[in-house]
This record gives C-alpha cells, structure tokens and sequence, in this order.
C-alpha cells in the first residue's frame, strides 16, 4: 500500500507528538511526586521539631502542653498529634500515643524502639487510612530523659493528588494527540494545496499544449523552484517534440521522392518489351514490396502527425448505429470470402458527436483486424449499445484471441501478438494505436477482452451526444 | 496530347517522362517552376503535371502562374505530402487533381485521361468483347445473358470499363467506388474483383479481368 506525502506527513507528526507529549507526563508527573514528596518530608520535619517543644514528661507519662487560644498552636498540635507516639529509648516502653495511632494497634516492641533508636530513619506503613509516613527522632527531655518520638502523617493526600495527575495525563495526552494529529491533518492540507494545485496544472499539459508553462506563486521558495524545475523540462521538450514534427514532415518529403523515382522505374522495367514473364513477376514483388513500404510510411506519419496534435478532428452528430451498419455490409463480401460470419447487432440508434471519418476508420480497423485474425467458419459480431450517457461499440470475433500479456500492450505502436499466430496479412502494428488516438480524441477508451483460442472483444466507449432527441431504437 | 511535367527530381522527373511517352504522350520536362508560367503560355498543353515542392518558385505560386494565363489547362499536382491540409489547399489554389508520391504510373496516367475527357460526353454503353454495360438503365450482359450486380459490384465493373486496356491502382479503385477511406489496410477490392469474376469470367470466354501483379487490376480481353 502506498501513502500519501500527506498521510504521512501527519503520521510523523502525530507520533512524533505522542512521543514528546508521553516524556512530557512522565516527566511531569516524576517531578510532581518528588516535589511533592520532598513537601511532605519537609513538613513532617517542621511536625517533628514542632512536637518536641510541646511534650512535657512526668514519670513513666508524656502529655502535650499548648496555648489552647492561640489558634495557630492549636491548628499545629492539631495536625501534630494526629498519629504520634512516644517511647522511653531505654526501656522501649510506650511513654504516649495518639487516640488516631491506638486505634491501629501497632505496638512496637523494646528491640523495635532499640532498632529505632540506633538508625532513627523515617519509615512507611500501610494501614486502613492509608499509607502513613513516620518520622524517628531521639530527643533528651530537660529532666534527662532519652525517648523516641515517631510523628506520623498521611500519604493519602499525596497520593491522591498524584493518582489524578496521572488520571488526567490518560486522558488529555490521547485527546491532545488526536487534536494535534487533526491539526496537521488540516494544516498539511494548507501545505499541501499549492502542490496539488501544480499537480492539476501540470496534468493538464500534453504533447498538444507543450506551449504551457505552469504558474509560480513568486515567493522564491522549494515549491517554486520544484515548478521552474519543471518548467525547465516543459520548454526543452517542447523544443525537441518541434524537431520532431519538423523532422517527421521531412522524413515524408525525404522518403517519398525516391520511393517515387524506385518505383517509377521498376514499373517501365516491367513494361519494358521484351521483359520476360520472369523478369516482370520480379518487378511486380518489388512494386508490391514499395507499396508496402508506401503504407507502413503513411501510418507511421499519419500517427506521428496525430500524436503531435497537427490532425484537428472536426465535431458533428454522427449516427453511430448507421455508420456500423453500412460498414459491415461493405465489409462483408471480405468476411464471406472466408466463410466468416460477420454480422451487426446494433441494438439501439446511438449518435454521438464526432469525426466522421475517423469514427469511420476507428470501427473499420477494429472490423478489419477482427476478420483478420479470425479463421473461416468463425464469426464477427459488431454491437452499439447505449448506457448511462455512453455509447458502447463492440467488436466480439471468435479469432485467435489474445494471452493477457498480450492485451495489456496491445495498443501500442509497432505491437504484433506472436508471430505464429498472426496472419501474413497483418499489418505493421499500427492500426490499434490508431484506433486508441482515435477514441481518445472524442473523449472515449478501447479496452480489449480476450481469451487465447477463444477470441477478443474490443470495447469502445464514446460519450454520447448530448441533448440528443430520443431516437427510436 | 501534350503534357507538361514540372518536376525538380531528375529521376522521378524521367520515368514519368518515359512512362507517359510510352502510351504516346508528348512530354515536356522543366526542373524549376520559374518559366513554367510563359511555357504553358506559348504552347498549347493539354495537362500539366506539377510538384509541389519546388526549388525556388513553390508549387502553389507555379499554379497560379499558370491559372493567370490559362484559365483552363488541367493540372495534377504530385507531393511528397499527404496531408489533408495539403490536399484540400492544392485543390483550392485550382489543382484539378492530386497524387501522392509514390505513385503508380498506371494510376498517373489513369487520372490524366480522367483529366483529359473531362467535358466529353459521357458513353452510355459500354463494351468490351461480349461483355455489355447500359449506364441507364443500369443492366450488365455478357454473351447475351443478363447479369445481376450488387450495386459495389456494378460500380467496381463500371470504372474497369471506362478504364478498359488500361490497368486501374487499388488505390483509385477505391477512391472512386467506395465512401470509405480504406487506406489499403483491407483487402476489400480483392475480394470484390473475385466476386464479379465469379459473375462475368466463370463459365465465360476469354476471361476478362486481370489482375496486373503490383499495379492492380485490368478489364481487357486481350491477355496482358
């Protein structure tokens, strides 16, 4: 499958935005939870500190003395004292513990508080209220007492703060690629127009109207230097398909005269009195042989001078259905003489708008070959049907038929299918060319159907005329 | 008859000399169109056979050389270009007739005589050996015996009769029987000259149409 220049244009950028916009949320959201992270450790700190002024001990107690009426001690405590809990470091004795931390029942052991007190690191817990974060500190009290404070607060929050972060980086980072990837959709679009626009341009130039040049927009950028590029080609081709006409109206001129003068000649030879019947069926083959050059020279040309667009086509109705049937009934002495049955079906009046003449010579080539290539007792069937807006000319033999390959190319200059099958009758290759020109000069096709041994069908499709009165089929 | 041949190719120029003395022509040659004009004057042609590509004086200015002086002297003209272009301009500068290279003598004098009799009376009857053709009424006999002919058939009998001795092309053959432009690419006249031999020649004596390999056909009854 191949892709646009667009699709994958926006492709790239699409992935490449979903790329960046995924390092951007993992980033984003390392930072966040370290930030946050560091926020928290840094709190619990300033809740440690905080705590140990307030902690009084009395005996084997600790209780907590604040300024009840100052509401900033009393919002500090508050939040302090929510999960803590004190132990006599050497002991290992619980000395206090908040109602929040009772609750959990999470008793440490003496070894506990010993393993506490040699490396007092913060530590982590999960529990019914979340994950909880303590912080170790040994402090000594003024009445010389040394105890382990643990000062705990939740991690809920935190995570909760980090679980919607990266909540929303689930659904915005798909969303904001979807809109990126639309955007340059568009925006290729917008890019894209001024080449799709050369394209158009450019299709329109043939080996007719090689006099065109296309259009640039004069911002010097590599769009226009793409358009003077081919511009560049357009004028030398133009030149040279020049010399070709020019040389293909003297290669008429160049060969004919001495063809003419050959000819000539060998015709007074065989006139000649006294020329024996030897010497005359000699001159007689040369003649022949002169002839054919003559014609292999007038298609050739004919073709050249059609392909190079010095052959203007003339336009009138043209009733398609009496043009086939009068060509058949010409032609059909010629398919007799071979036992061939060569019949016309036309089913309904078609008329089209045309060249008569060349109409004419499209439908006797196709006729022609089609008795050509089929043996005796076989049968031609011509057809001109009508559909949508289209004629349909139909040209079915039961001949030696074509192999696919065959088919493909069997339109182009100088093709003959293979030789052993072909009649000696066959002309130079031309003929199909021809009649391919032909078709496309009235905005139609030829496509050919065909099966070895079984016979071809060629199909010509022509538009109809337009505002044509409904004829009676 | 006298025919004036302006040609620049010596050759071409020369068999065409030859060729047309042969069936008694008299031929004068001129290898560039400057004093085609006072020639054609000063004696009294009865055609001229002009080249259109010219050394010098082109084809066309020669014409209208000859047409300033002489109204009404037939002029065939031979180009190396086919062209419809060509032909329709050859025509309209007052050419009578027109021939491509390469041609066959017997086709270039097959159209001189066309030329010549242009304005003589038309035979109703035509005739040769016991073969009978009544233009009128359109009835074909031989030995006495009424023939019928499809109309391409009768049309293809009629120019071999006006043209009788003289050996017709293909190329005029078809030119004047068929409204089609066949381009030799079929073999149509052949198989239309073995039709009508099925109708005039079988069971007849002597046989009458030839076939004069390539030239084209005759109707004679004296065998080439």
């Amino acid at each position: 499958m191949t892709l646009t220049l667009r699709t994958r244009l926006v492709a790239i950028s699409t992935i490449a935005s979903g790329l960046l916009l995924t390092a951007l949320g993992v980033a984003s959201y390392d930072v966040l939870s370290r930030h946050l992270d560091a926020d928290l450790a840094q709190r619990l700190a300033e809740l440690t500190d905080g705590l140990h002024g307030y902690l009084h001990f009395d005996d084997d107690t600790a209780s907590i003395a604040f300024d009840a009426s100052d509401t900033d001690q009393a919002a500090f405590v508050h939040e302090a004292t929510r999960y803590y809990r004190a132990y006599d470091a050497a002991t290992g004795r619980l000395l206090v513990e908040s109602g929040g931390l009772a609750a959990l029942a999470l008793h440490a052991t003496p070894r506990d508080v010993q393993a506490f007190r040699a490396a007092p690191k913060p530590f982590e817990i999960s529990t019914r209220y979340g994950r909880l974060r303590f912080s170790n500190s040994v402090r000594t009290s003024a009445d010389g007492r040394t105890y382990l404070l643990q000062v705990g607060v939740a991690l809920e929050p935190m995570d909760a703060a980090l679980a919607r972060y990266r909540d929303l980086l689930l659904w915005s980072v798909p969303v904001a690629l979807l809109v990126a990837g639309a955007a340059a959709w568009w925006l290729s679009e917008f890019a894209l127009l001024p080449l799709s626009r050369v394209a158009v341009a450019a299709q329109e130039i043939d080996v007719q109207t090689l006099e065109r040049r296309l259009p640039t927009r004069g911002v010097g950028d590599e769009l226009d230097q793409v358009v003077d590029a081919f511009n560049g080609t357009l004028c030398r081709l133009e030149h040279a398909v020049g010399e070709m006409r020019q040389f293909s109206a003297a290669l008429a001129h160049e060969l004919r005269t001495p063809l003419a003068a050959l000819r000539g000649e060998i015709e007074l030879t065989s006139r000649t009195f006294g020329s024996s019947p030897a010497q005359r069926d000699r001159c007689a083959s040369q003649m022949e042989e002169i002839d054919r050059l003559t014609r292999l020279i007038d298609q050739i040309l004919t073709l050249a001078r059609a392909e190079a667009g010095q052959i203007r086509l003339t336009r009138a109705p043209v009733n398609l259905t009496e043009l086939a049937v009068s060509l058949v009934e010409q032609l059909e002495p010629m398919a007799a003489a071979k036992s061939i049955d060569l019949r016309c079906e036309p089913l309904q009046a078609v008329m089209v708008d045309g060249d008569f003449g060349w109409l004419q010579r499209l439908l006797l080539n196709l006729v022609d070959n089609a008795v050509k290539f089929t043996r005796e007792h076989g049968h031609v069937v011509v057809r001109v049907t009508r559909e949508d807006g289209t004629a349909r000319v139909e040209v079915q033999d039961t001949g030696v038929g074509l192999s696919s390959a065959d088919a493909r190319q069997a339109f182009e200059r100088f093709f003959r299918a293979d030789p052993a099958r072909s009649p000696s009758t066959a002309g130079a290759g031309l003929g199909l060319s021809l009649v391919r020109w032909i078709a496309a000069q009235h905005r139609g096709t030829v496509t050919v159907q065909s099966r070895l041994a079984e016979g071809s069908t060629f199909t010509v499709t022509l538009p109809l005329r337009r505002d044509a009165p409904a004829l009676a089929g | 008859m006298r025919v004036l041949v302006i040609e620049d190719d010596r050759k071409v120029a020369s068999f065409i000399q030859t060729g047309l003395e042969q069936e008694g022509y008299a031929v004068d040659l001129l290898h560039d169109g400057e004093p085609a004009g006072d020639q054609a004057h000063a004696i009294d042609y009865d055609a001229a056979v002009l080249d259109l590509m010219l050394p010098g004086r082109s084809g066309f200015q020669v014409l209208r050389d000859i047409r300033a002086r002489k109204v009404s002297l037939p002029v065939l003209i031979l180009t190396a270009k086919d062209a419809l272009e060509e032909r329709v301009a050859g025509l309209d500068a007052g050419a009578d007739d027109y021939m491509t290279k390469p041609f066959a003598l017997a086709e270039l004098s097959a159209r001189l005589r066309a030329l010549l009799r242009r304005g003589a009376p038309r035979e109703s009857v035509l005739r040769v050996a016991d073969l009978e053709m009544d233009t009128i009424r359109r009835k074909v006999r031989r030995a006495g015996m009424s023939i019928e002919l499809k109309p391409k058939e009768y049309a293809l009998l009629e120019i071999l009769l006006r043209h009788a001795d003289r050996p017709l092309t293909k190329a005029l053959i078809i030119e004047h029987v068929w409204d089609i432009h066949f381009d030799s690419i079929s073999n149509v006249v052949e198989v239309h000259i073995n039709s009508l031999r099925n109708k005039i020649d079988k069971g007849f004596d002597p046989p009458l149409i030839h076939t004069v390999r390539g030239v084209g056909y005759v109707l004679s009854d004296t065998p080439s």
